[in-house]
């Protein structure tokens, strides 16, 4: 096989470079007024009392006082080291978040056990006011694959179900602006598809050909983007070579990953977490302020990772 | 005939040895088989034993391909067609005429070779759409995973998905499970509008096939934690006969499986065995960035599929 072109690795290609620029960060301003909405998991609220405890973030809890307290005797914290609201319901719990996040109270919200879609249906509404400058709200996750050089975003395994090519620009300038936070400048934006040509009965190819047009003529500043990417010619240069997609910015050395649907982001979620053992850390972008979000079965440290990039976009 | 299950890519392959041992080697035809990986892949699974190869394409390209990459063919049946159409019209009627248990994809489009398969001449078509099937062997979970469809159909509607169902359970047959255990994928669990069409398609397809197929239990919709893992199914409270069994995961989309898929094999160590199904003979087909391994097991599965359809007079 003819020698392959080097994959390019920016300078932030680790999990503990992102928690060491969000250090930088507090330490350069002042601590980041996060926001835990309860009833919260034991392991969740051990990564949010270890980013306390790294003088990170300044803590909220809101929520029901009485199921947090239970909640720490679990994770054998004691109750008293936090500012808790008591707040009876989740309704009101989001609704209380939402309206500090509006008047400038917190920085960043941190989500544990509340049921995304039941969290985003409050968020969402008008009277919420969370949803600014018309942007698309949508949820980012950075993961650190050990077969891979680099981190490896992915979005909307969480937020958007279907997005149309609009809402694909949208999700494209939210990864831009996670990248830019963590430290990667321009990425390689790989739109994902079934295959790497364009076939009129696969739609998803064909939007994929149009965001990498548009990209291509400048109309998406700030990101390489190409598609349609299979999976495997977007992360590995041997595949993209074998099946001759050259000359490419993104494929085999993608730094994102936009998936059709949120079926396809959230089976990749799953493979890398449940399968591939695979740090990471998720956020949800495009509000008022950031949301840390992990799903229940993630490890406590992808939970910090989650709190930590929130910090480091708020 | 063994009952034992098959629940790993080498016990596959394993049983299709132990199937040739029994006397009953399978023959799988090649259209088009002047493609170097495709004829490595037939020489390998002919030295491991499981089957023989008949070479239908250019003969001479072939032997050159062969001899370039240190193939060994000698037991192998040469068969010289040089147009690609009419190696595949000759595969399928080896397919048609019993002499071949299998076909294989060499150097042509697979929508022409699946033309010909279906081909009403050659009686190989059965009543169902053709479909793919992505059996995984996944470092982690007990079982193999069935993801369907990732190949074939781009946006099934909900009979089309029924149709991959039912030719995904065959498969799960052939690898002795019983019952065949069938999640219906989504996203997430909780029921919200944003999902509707995936319930909407668990609500027809659970009760048609408890009532029409035997021994299978369908459930959804789950995402692929719940699917595969009891401590996640634990974790949303769901508690059903599937969670953290599923044999086969029957997707929304062509992207959804070959999506997931891929990701299992290049960041999870998923060994790939892949086999389109639906017409009375299996048909394998192997990519140029397949590992030897996942080529190997995609024959092997194609060898076990075709002598379940045999044993059991399937299509008789």
């Amino acid at each position: 096989m003819n020698e392959l072109p080097e994959v390019f690795i920016p300078e932030v290609n680790r999990f503990e470079q992102i928690v060491a620029r969000a250090k930088d960060k507090i330490a350069g301003s002042k601590k980041c007024r996060a926001a835990l909405m309860a009833p919260v998991e034991a392991d969740m609220l051990r990564a949010f009392n270890k980013a306390v405890e790294a003088t990170l973030i300044e803590p909220t809890i809101l929520g029901e006082e009485a199921a947090f307290k239970k909640t720490c005797a679990e994770a054998g914290l004691s109750p008293d080291k936090f500012r808790i609201t008591n707040i009876k319901g989740i309704d009101e719990t989001v609704a209380r978040a939402a309206r500090m996040a509006r008047d400038g109270e917190i920085d960043l919200i941190v989500n544990s056990r509340l049921p995304v879609a039941d969290m985003l249906g409050i968020l969402f509404k008008t009277e919420s006011e969370f949803i600014t400058r018309k942007k698309v709200v949508s949820h980012v996750a950075v993961f650190e694959p050990r077969q891979y050089k680099k981190l490896l975003m992915l979005t909307d395994s969480a937020v958007v179900v279907q997005a149309d090519l609009k809402t694909k620009l949208g999700l494209i300038s939210n990864i831009i602006e996670v990248a830019d936070k963590i430290g990667i400048e321009n990425p390689r934006v790989a739109v994902l598809a079934a295959v790497e040509v364009i076939y009129p009965q696969m739609p998803v190819t064909m939007e994929a050909a149009v965001l990498a047009k548009m990209a291509e003529r400048r109309q998406i500043k700030g990101a390489f983007v190409d598609g349609p990417l299979s999976f495997d010619i977007a992360v590995d240069m041997a595949a993209a070579y074998a099946k001759g997609v050259k000359n490419s910015p993104v494929a085999g050395q993608a730094d994102a990953l936009l998936a059709p649907n949120i079926e396809v982001a959230n089976g990749i979620y799953k493979a890398m977490t449940l399968y591939g053992h695979c740090p990471l850390g998720g956020v949800i972008v495009g509000g008022r302020v950031p949301i840390a979000l992990s799903s229940c079965s993630d490890t406590a440290e992808n939970k910090f990772n989650s709190i930590v990039l929130g910090i480091l976009i708020a | 005939m063994t009952k034992n299950i098959i629940r790993s890519s080498k016990e596959l392959i394993e049983r299709a040895i132990a199937i040739a041992g029994e006397g009953r080697r399978k023959t799988v035809a090649v259209a088009a088989a002047q493609d170097a990986d495709v004829i490595g892949a037939v020489a390998q699974a002919q030295a491991e034993g499981f089957l023989n190869g008949i070479l239908v394409g250019e003969v001479e390209l072939i032997k050159k391909l062969a001899a370039e990459n240190d193939f060994n063919i000698d037991g192998m049946e040469l068969v010289d067609k040089k147009d690609v159409n009419e190696a595949a019209h000759y595969a399928a009627r080896l397919a048609a005429d019993k002499k071949a248990d299998a076909i294989m994809k060499g150097f042509l489009p697979t929508s022409a070779l699946l033309k010909v398969v279906i081909d009403k001449k050659y009686g190989l078509r059965g009543s169902n759409t053709l479909s793919h099937c992505a059996v995984l062997d996944i470092p982690g979970y007990h079982k193999m995973l069935n993801f369907t469809d990732g190949g074939m159909v781009v946006k099934p509607d909900v009979d089309q998905k029924y149709q991959i169902l039912e030719n995904a359970v065959m498969v799960g047959r052939a690898l002795g499970l019983s019952p065949v255990k069938v999640a219906v994928s989504a996203a997430t669990e909780s029921i919200t509008g944003k999902i509707a069409h995936i319930i909407s398609d668990v609500e027809e397809i659970r009760p048609r096939a408890m009532e029409e197929l035997e021994d299978v239990i369908v459930e959804g919709p789950l995402s692929l934690d719940t699917a595969t893992s009891k401590k996640a199914g634990a974790f949303q409270g769901i508690d059903n006969p599937v969670v953290g069994e599923a044999d086969i995961y029957l997707v929304n989309s062509i992207e959804e499986a070959n999506i997931v898929v891929k990701a299992l094999i290049q960041f999870a160590g998923a060994v790939f065995c892949g086999v389109i199904v639906g017409a009375k003979v299996p048909v394998s087909l192997v990519s140029r960035t397949d590992t030897v391994m996942n080529k190997k097991a995609s024959l092997a599965l194609a060898c076990v599929v075709s002598d379940y359809y045999t044993q059991n007079h399937i299509w008789e």
